[in-house]
């Protein structure tokens, strides 16, 4: 991923952003704590302040580590291009690091002329602006890239003529585009092979345009995904393009089964989810998107998948889950790419998306990624202990039917999904059994900010298993930490769950990149 | 060592006979942030000095000084020490550079002092044989390596501190100091920014001393 800061500016990035969090004196050392050590990954410029007509320059930001705490910064620019900055101006700081930018106002206190390079040194910030980009970068691309892609062509503002054009760079949002022949003064459509776009021109020089892409609907953003992913995901693979046997036996290889199922069970299930992932794949941008890593050598080697599993009256929720991945040394950039794709993906829809997520907090790489997502959050998006217990659940005989259940049904390919809340905010759903392969998206819990007991969660489980015309399934119920284990259930070794508001998704791929970059660093020493 | 309700006679005793075990604590101290910040702070402390006496006992502490007072030249050592104390105060220094500094001019003008009486410690105290006492009498301080970072900050730390006892030997400490802080910019490097920052202190300390051991 590259930021091009002379295509993308920064003004464009704060205008997307939902809500800047601003940081004051007692989080600033922890923010430049940050930065430094991530100095290495961060793209810094700078800009005189309230000169809105100048380019914000790129320069190297540092600071005199002799010092035990932060006492000045220094920013080293080209001395040409900088030749009127003075003394006692106020600068205007951006860094961008793990897609978060930091804006900060400095003031210059003394100017060093070397021969090529002119060095400012600065008052430290008062305050710190953190927004999570929300125009997410574009991919530059490579001739390879350009290749894959299918060809673009754009129409003009009344639709008769198409023009040819080259694709210089690809965002979930937004593309830089080259034409070859004459400009269109408002391009309105474009075309990707058969796949038609409504766009807008966000920016404009001689013969490039920045086109701000705005999708129908999920699905219709979910296609150009499959576009975007050629150059931003290149390892990535919709998993119904392989043989289910092999995608069975990559499940087998990274243990994922017999973790979940147990060593007996993991194989016997095999024909009942090779008939499952044939249906889901045919829901491929509706219910549930799959997505396979395949390693340089063409096998396979990661999964992971991301499911509207449950449902309330507000929307769907989409759930992470499946996630697997061979232990190679080389992995990391295909395990970053079975993370973030999920997120991009629903970045990239229309709606306002709730996402769902279990997982162990004995995993140190998980712990880390979801408890920095929460502590950076909105108030919106939580994290909190569970208790995560699966047996089967005996619907009573006695009918219980709730006025306030509120009951509906959607189709993974044939097989149905029954699904229902109630005004409290739980949900639960039930089916196909093995829409996760270790079968636990069929179950109940409150995805809310509070605990729910089992008891509580009864009269879902009832309605959905009456709907299915069931008396008894095995399912995971979702109650608190401290509830005790209900009679005839297990503990499901996943004992953390967070739901995750869309405006914080943005921090999700930013904790991921850390972790990710943390891992690199750990290798690399 | 921590205990959960009170403590016992067992633990008490392995406190007294256990020279590797630094304190005995309740448990309850680390459960609130606040109380368990100031704890470990407390530990980490407890663990340099007990470093310093494990490297160097506090017997051998006192004859290094007391060897090291009649070579290295009057009120050396207390300056040097007091001055290290003033100004590594605010620079990212690690503690183990800072024993290295406090005892390697003691020890190698103990060693030069009384060879023999220093021998059989001779391979404990090897690690401090980087840091020496020279003359930096005839040094003006810009031609010291105060900003070049190509150089370890304990050993630009300790020309600073030569050439600040080298003045002071000469009677011109306020003057040099002074000198210092009139030519000090917000792009200074920290180490001279800290002598301008604390030049009271350090024109106090041209006052004999003795160093505490």
């Amino acid at each position: 991923m590259t930021s091009h800061l002379r295509e993308v500016t920064h003004e464009e990035i704060l205008a997307q952003d939902l809500g800047t969090v601003t940081i004051d004196r007692p989080g600033i050392k922890a923010i430049l704590d940050f930065i430094f050590v991530w100095l290495d990954l961060a793209k810094c410029t700078v800009q005189l302040r309230g000169n809105a007509t100048q380019l914000a320059l790129p320069c190297n930001l540092s600071v005199d580590t002799d010092n035990l705490d932060y006492d000045s910064l220094m920013i080293q620019l080209p001395r040409e291009e900088s030749e009127c900055w003075q003394e006692g101006c106020m600068l205007q700081i951006n860094v961008e690091v793990f897609r978060r930018l930091f804006r900060f106002t400095l003031r210059c206190e003394f100017v060093h002329q070397g021969t090529e390079h002119r060095v400012l040194t600065t008052s430290l910030p008062e305050q710190i602006d953190s927004a999570n980009i929300r125009h997410l970068p574009r991919v530059r691309l490579t001739q390879a890239m350009g290749l894959a892609l299918p060809p673009l062509t754009i129409a003009d503002g009344t639709q008769t003529t198409w023009h040819e054009a080259q694709v210089l760079e690809l965002g979930l949002h937004s593309i830089l585009v080259k034409f070859s022949s004459m400009v269109p003064d408002a391009p309105t459509v474009l075309r990707f092979g058969a796949l038609e776009l409504t766009v807008t021109t966000t920016r404009r020089s001689s013969d490039t345009l920045v086109l701000q892409m705005h999708f129908r609907d999920g699905r219709q953003a979910g296609a150009f995904f499959d576009i975007y992913r050629l150059v931003a995901y290149p390892n990535l693979r919709p998993r119904h393009s392989f043989p289910t046997a092999e995608v069975f036996a990559l499940y087998m290889k990274t243990n994922y089964l017999k973790q979940f199922l147990g060593e007996d069970a993991a194989g016997a299930v095999q024909g009942e989810l090779e008939h499952i992932w044939d249906e889901v794949g045919r829901t491929q941008h509706g219910l549930s998107n799959d997505y396979v890593a395949i390693n340089g050598a063409g096998d396979l080697c990661g999964a992971s998948s991301l499911t509207q599993a449950f449902s309330d009256q507000f929307g769907p929720f989409w759930v992470f889950h499946q996630m697997c991945a061979v232990n190679e040394p080389d992995m990391l950039q295909c395990t970053r790419q079975l993370y973030n794709w999920r997120t991009e993906y629903l970045l990239a829809r229309p709606e306002s998306t709730r996402s769902l997520v279990w997982f162990r907090s004995s995993s140190r790489w998980l712990e880390r990624i979801y408890v920095k997502l929460s502590r950076l959050a909105s108030p919106r998006s939580h994290l909190r202990p569970v208790l995560w217990v699966k047996g089967v659940y005996q619907r009573p005989t006695a009918a219980t039917g709730s006025s306030r259940v509120k009951e509906s049904q959607e189709t993974f390919g044939a097989l149905p999904r029954q699904l229902a809340w109630s005004d409290s905010g739980a949900v639960a759903a039930i089916g196909p059994e093995y829409l996760n392969a270790c079968a636990s998206l069929s179950g109940a819990l409150h995805p809310g900010d509070g605990d729910v007991d089992f008891a509580a969660l009864s009269p879902l489980l009832d309605a959905v298993l009456a709907r299915g015309a069931q008396t008894a399934l095995s399912v995971h119920v979702t109650v608190p930490a401290t509830a005790p284990i209900p009679n005839g259930f297990t503990a499901h070794s996943s004992d953390r769950f967070m739901h995750i508001a869309h405006e914080d998704l943005a921090l999700l791929l930013s904790c991921v990149d850390h972790s990710i970059a943390l891992t690199q660093r750990k290798f690399s020493r | 060592m921590l205990y959960l309700e009170q403590r016992n006679v067992s633990g008490l005793d392995q406190l007294l006979y256990n020279r590797r075990l630094l304190t005995y604590l309740p448990r309850v101290e680390f459960a609130t942030v606040s109380r368990c910040q100031q704890i470990m702070l407390d530990l980490w402390q407890s663990y340099t000095y007990a470093t310093q006496d494990y490297l160097i006992s506090p017997q051998l502490q006192q004859s290094l000084v007391s060897a090291a007072s009649r070579e290295l030249p009057d009120g050396t050592l207390a300056f040097y020490d007091r001055a290290l104390t003033i100004l590594s105060a605010g620079l990212n220094i690690s503690w183990q550079d800072l024993l290295t500094l406090r005892w390697g001019i003691v020890i190698n003008a103990a060693q030069i002092s009384s060879p023999q009486a220093f021998l059989p410690h001779a391979d404990g105290l090897r690690i401090f044989s980087e840091v020496s006492y020279q003359d930096y009498g005839g040094k003006e301080i810009t031609t010291l390596h105060t900003g070049d970072k190509t150089v370890s900050l304990a050993r630009r730390l300790h020309e600073v501190l030569l050439h600040l006892d080298a003045q002071r030997q000469q009677g011109t400490l306020g003057a040099a100091v002074e000198k210092i802080r009139r030519g000090v910019t917000p792009a200074s490097p920290a180490l001279l920014k800290a002598v301008a920052k604390h030049h009271t202190l350090i024109e106090q300390l041209d006052e004999p001393a003795v160093i505490s051991a």
